[in-house]
C-alpha cells in the first residue's frame, strides 16, 4: 500500500480528513463534535484496528497533552508502518474534567505500558486495562498528576522538603522561579541585534 | 534457639525481587519474578528508579537551555537524544541545514552507535562470563571517548548538538585521528572475534536462547537490532532517513535465528557497518567547504514557531523519538520521549521470559539490551 | 576451532603493554599542585576560568545558566579599580554542584572573558567549596594556571547569528 492509498482508505472508510505535515508522517484527529463519547471511542478502536490491518504493524507510543487552555486532553497514538513506511499518528481529544477513555490493549499489546504512564501522568483512565491503574515509575505520589500543566513543581517542593539529600533546595526556588521569567526581546537580542 | 527455626522453606512458586542491585541487571531497574524452583513463571518490571522528571522539566526550560539537560535521558548513547530534539525544532521551524553540520551529526551518531555498541559485548561478556571481553571492550570505548572529547569537549554527555547544527567545527586533524582509530578498532574487533566466536561456552549460553519470530517482535513493539535479528531489514536510517543517511551507502544488517546469539552478532556486525559508515562520512567531510551550523538566531533564548513534530532515529536500543510540541513560545510547550525499552521491558521481557531458567534471565535481559533510563526518563 | 579451550588466546594479551595510562605517584599527597595525571583535549570543557580585567559584569552567563548554577555576586569597587575592570562590579560565582559545564556560559559571554580549562580533577577538604567556585578570584588563582581549551571563538558564538543559505544548484563541478 502506498501513502496516498492509505489517505484515501481512511477517507473513505472513516470520512476524516488525514493531513501530511512531513514527509512519511500522517495525521488524523478523530472529531470531537456531533458525535457521542461511545461512537467516538468506536471508531477510534476500529481506526486503529482497521490501520493494523493495512500494515501498521508497529505500535510506536502512547502519549497525552495537556491543553489546558481549551479544557481537553488529546491522546496521541503513533503508529509506524515498515512496508510503507509511515507513521500515522491518531489524535482523540479528551475532556479534561473527566479524562475516562477506553483501552487499546486488546489491539496493541504495547499500550499496556504506555497506558499505565499516561495514566500516571495525567491522570486518565483506560478502562479495560487493569494494569494501567497500577504506579509506574512514581511511588506514593499524594498530588495531582505531575505532567498536567496546572501541576507547580515549586509548590510541591515547598510542600514537599527534600529529606536526606544533606542538600537543600529551597534557596534555589527563587533562583528557579527568576529564571522562568520568560527572556525580553532586549535581552535575547532580538531577531537580527547581532551584539558581541 | 535450635537450628530447626532457622531454615527457611519456600513454599513454590514463590516471589523473587531481582534488582535493582544485581550485576545482572543493566540499569537501576527491578524485576518481580515469580519462580517455580528454577522456572520463571511470571514477571513483572518495578520501573522508577531513576526517574528524573525530563518531560517536566523540559517544559519550563528555554530550547537552547534543553541541549544540555537531554543527553541525560539514555546513558549509554547520549547523542541520539540530542539529534532527535534538535532535528524536531528544525522541522517545526522549517529550518535547512548546511550538508557539513548534517555530516558531522552522522560522524557523532555513528560514533555513538560504536561506544553503545562496545558496552554492550562488554555487558554480554560479562553474563556468560567471558571476561576479557568485557574488559577489552570497555577498554577499546574509551579510544571513541578520546575523540569525542577532541571533537566535543566531553566525554559522555557532549552536549554538542545546538538547533541548526553544532557547536564547532571540527578541528584540525581529528579526521585523520578518527581514520586512525577506526583502523585500530578493525584490529581488535578480529580478536573479539576470535576469542568468542571460538568459545564453546558463549555458543552453548546464547544459541537458542529466548527466540523470537518478526510477528512476534513486532506484536510486542520491538525495534532496532532485535527486530533485525528476527530477519527483517527494518532500520530506520534506511526507511526513515534522517541526518545524513539518504547519501551513505549501506546494506542493513540482520540475523536469521531472532535468539540472543542472533542479537548479539547483529550488533557485532553493526559495529562494521558503523566503521565502514564513518569512512564514507570522512570522504564527505573532507570534500565539503559548507558551515557547520544554520543559526538564523541571536543571544539568550530564541523562539520557535507554533506546531508540533515527530522526530525517531535508529539507536542501539531501538527506536528513539521525540514528539515535540511548541506554542510559539521560549519553551517547549511539551516534549514527549519515546524511550525503546519501555516496549522491551514492559511488553517483551514480561512475556519472554516465562517458561525460562532463572539463570538465563540476566542474559535474556542483556541480550535486549534493557536500558532503564529512556523508561524512567 | 570451537571449544572450552579456545578463549585461552586471549592469554597472550598478558605480554602487551597496557593502554591504561599510569598516575604518576607523585599525585596524590599534595594539593593544589597535585599535577595533571592525563591531559584535556584542545577542547575539554572543565573547570571555568573568567579573566575579570575582560569581565564587563553584564550577567549573561547567569541568565542562560541551565542549572542556575551561575549567580552575580558583588565585588568591591576598590578590587576591579586596582586591576583596571570595565563595567558593573559584579562577577560570576559558580556553583559546582549544580553546573553541568556545558559551556552555554562560555558561548553568550559577549566579551569572551569566560573560558572554560583543561582541568578536570579538584579536591577540597570542606564539602560546601563546590557552591562558590568564584572563577577568576584570588582564591581560585591556581585554576588560571591551566590551559584555555574552550574559549568562544566566531564559530561557537551564540550571540552571533549565522544564517546560512542555500546556494542554488550550480550547473556544473559544484554540489553533487
Amino acid at each position: 500500500m502506498r501513502v496516498e492509498e492509505v489517505i484515501k482508505a481512511i477517507q473513505d472508510k472513516f470520512g476524516l480528513e488525514v493531513e501530511s505535515p512531513y514527509p512519511r508522517r500522517l495525521r488524523v484527529r478523530i472529531p470531537a463534535e456531533g458525535k457521542s463519547e461511545e461512537e467516538r471511542r468506536q471508531m477510534l478502536r476500529d481506526l486503529l484496528q482497521y490501520a493494523k490491518e493495512i500494515g501498521f504493524q508497529h505500535m510506536s507510543f502512547i502519549t497525552c497533552v495537556d491543553f489546558i487552555k481549551d479544557g481537553r486532553f488529546e491522546l496521541n497514538y503513533g503508529l509506524w508502518s515498515y512496508t510503507i513506511p509511515t507513521m500515522l499518528v491518531v489524535k482523540y481529544d479528551l475532556d479534561r474534567e473527566n479524562p475516562k477513555h477506553i483501552t487499546v490493549v486488546d489491539i496493541w499489546k504495547p499500550a499496556k505500558t504506555w497506558e499505565q504512564e499516561v495514566h500516571e501522568m495525567f491522570g486518565v483512565e483506560f478502562d479495560g486495562n487493569p494494569r494501567s491503574f497500577e504506579p509506574y515509575v512514581l511511588e506514593d505520589w499524594d498530588s495531582i498528576p505531575p505532567l498536567r500543566k496546572d501541576f507547580d513543581p515549586v509548590q510541591y517542593l515547598k510542600e514537599h522538603p527534600m529529606q536526606g539529600a544533606g542538600y537543600d533546595p529551597l534557596p534555589y526556588v527563587n533562583l528557579v522561579e527568576k529564571n522562568l521569567e520568560q527572556p525580553t526581546v532586549e535581552e535575547t537580542g532580538g531577531d537580527e541585534g547581532a551584539d558581541s | 534457639m535450635p537450628i530447626r527455626e532457622l531454615v527457611v522453606t519456600y513454599d513454590f512458586p514463590t516471589d523473587l525481587h531481582l534488582g535493582p542491585q544485581h550485576p545482572g541487571i543493566h540499569g537501576n531497574f527491578a524485576y518481580i519474578l515469580k519462580v517455580d524452583g528454577e522456572k520463571i513463571i511470571e514477571a513483572k518490571i518495578v520501573p522508577g528508579y531513576l526517574h528524573r522528571a525530563f518531560e517536566k522539566l523540559m517544559e519550563r526550560r528555554t530550547w537552547i537551555n534543553n541541549i544540555a539537560l537531554i543527553p541525560r535521558v539514555c546513558v549509554p548513547e547520549p547523542d541520539v537524544n540530542e539529534y532527535a530534539f534538535n532535528a524536531a525544532i528544525e522541522r517545526i521551524a522549517g529550518w535547512e541545514i548546511p550538508p557539513r553540520a548534517k555530516y558531522i551529526r552522522t560522524v557523532v551518531l555513528e560514533m555513538a552507535r560504536i561506544s553503545a555498541y562496545l558496552m554492550y559485548l562488554a555487558s554480554m561478556g560479562g553474563g556468560v562470563g567471558v571476561y576479557p571481553l568485557t574488559q577489552w571492550a570497555f577498554g577499546d570505548r574509551d579510544y571513541i571517548l578520546d575523540l569525542f572529547e577532541a571533537l566535543t569537549g566531553a566525554r559522555v554527555y557532549h552536549i554538542y548538538m545546538i538547533a541548526g547544527g553544532v557547536r564547532r567545527d571540527i578541528p584540525e586533524g581529528w579526521l585523520d585521528k578518527l581514520e586512525e582509530t577506526l583502523k585500530y578498532l578493525e584490529g581488535r574487533l578480529k580478536e573479539y572475534d576470535k576469542l568468542v566466536m571460538n568459545s564453546a561456552v558463549v555458543q552453548r549460553r546464547l544459541v537458542g536462547l529466548a527466540p523470537i519470530t518478526p510477528e512476534y517482535a513486532m506484536e510486542h513493539g520491538v525495534t532496532g537490532p532485535n527486530l533485525r535479528a528476527t530477519g527483517v531489514p527494518y532500520d530506520l536510517r534506511k526507511l526513515d532517513p534522517y541526518a545524513a543517511y539518504d547519501e551513505l551507502d549501506f546494506e542493513v544488517v540482520t540475523e536469521k535465528d531472532g535468539d540472543a546469539w542472533a542479537r548479539f552478532m547483529v550488533r557485532r556486525r553493526e559495529i562494521d557497518q558503523s566503521i565502514d559508515l564513518l569512512r564514507q562520512l570522512i570522504d564527505k567531510l573532507r570534500k565539503d567547504d559548507t558551515p557547520h551550523i544554520h543559526q538564523p538566531y541571536s543571544g539568550l533564548a530564541f523562539k520557535v514557531p507554533q506546531g508540533e513534530a515527530y522526530v525517531h532515529i535508529e539507536s542501539t536500543k531501538g527506536e528513539f523519538g521525540y514528539y515535540v510540541w511548541s506554542d510559539g513560545g521560549f519553551n517547549p510547550y511539551r516534549v514527549f520521549v519515546r524511550g525503546p525499552t519501555t516496549s522491551h521491558a514492559g511488553v517483551l521481557m514480561e512475556d519472554i521470559v516465562v517458561g525460562q531458567e532463572l539463570a538465563d534471565f540476566s542474559l535474556i535481559d542483556g541480550s535486549f539490551d534493557i536500558c532503564p533510563p529512556d523508561l524512567d526518563k | 576451532m570451537i571449544g572450552y579451550l579456545a578463549p585461552l588466546r586471549a592469554l597472550k594479551f598478558l605480554f602487551i603493554k597496557p593502554h591504561t595510562v599510569r598516575v604518576p605517584d607523585k599525585v596524590w599527597p599534595r594539593w593544589p599542585d597535585f599535577a595533571d595525571p592525563r591531559e584535556g583535549k584542545s577542547v575539554y570543557r572543565g573547570t571555568h576560568d573568567n579573566d575579570w580585567t575582560k569581565c564587563i559584569g553584564c550577567g549573561n552567563c547567569s541568565r542562560i545558566c541551565p542549572a542556575m548554577a551561575i549567580e552575580m555576586k558583588e565585588v568591591p569597587k576598590e578590587v576591579l579599580d586596582e586591576i583596571g575592570a570595565k563595567g558593573v562590579n559584579k562577577r560570576p560565582q559558580i556553583d559546582y554542584g549544580r553546573c553541568t559545564f556545558c559551556a552555554l556560559c562560555v558561548d553568550v559571554c559577549p566579551s569572551g572573558s569566560l573560558t572554560m580549562t583543561d582541568n578536570y580533577t579538584w579536591v577540597t577538604t570542606d564539602a560546601r567549596d563546590h557552591r562558590y567556585f568564584f572563577p577568576g578570584a584570588e582564591k581560585w588563582k591556581y585554576a588560571s594556571g591551566d590551559v584555555h581549551t574552550w574559549h568562544k571563538n566566531p564559530q561557537s558564538d551564540l550571540l552571533r547569528p549565522k544564517p546560512w543559505v542555500k546556494k542554488p544548484p550550480q550547473p556544473a563541478g559544484e554540489g553533487k
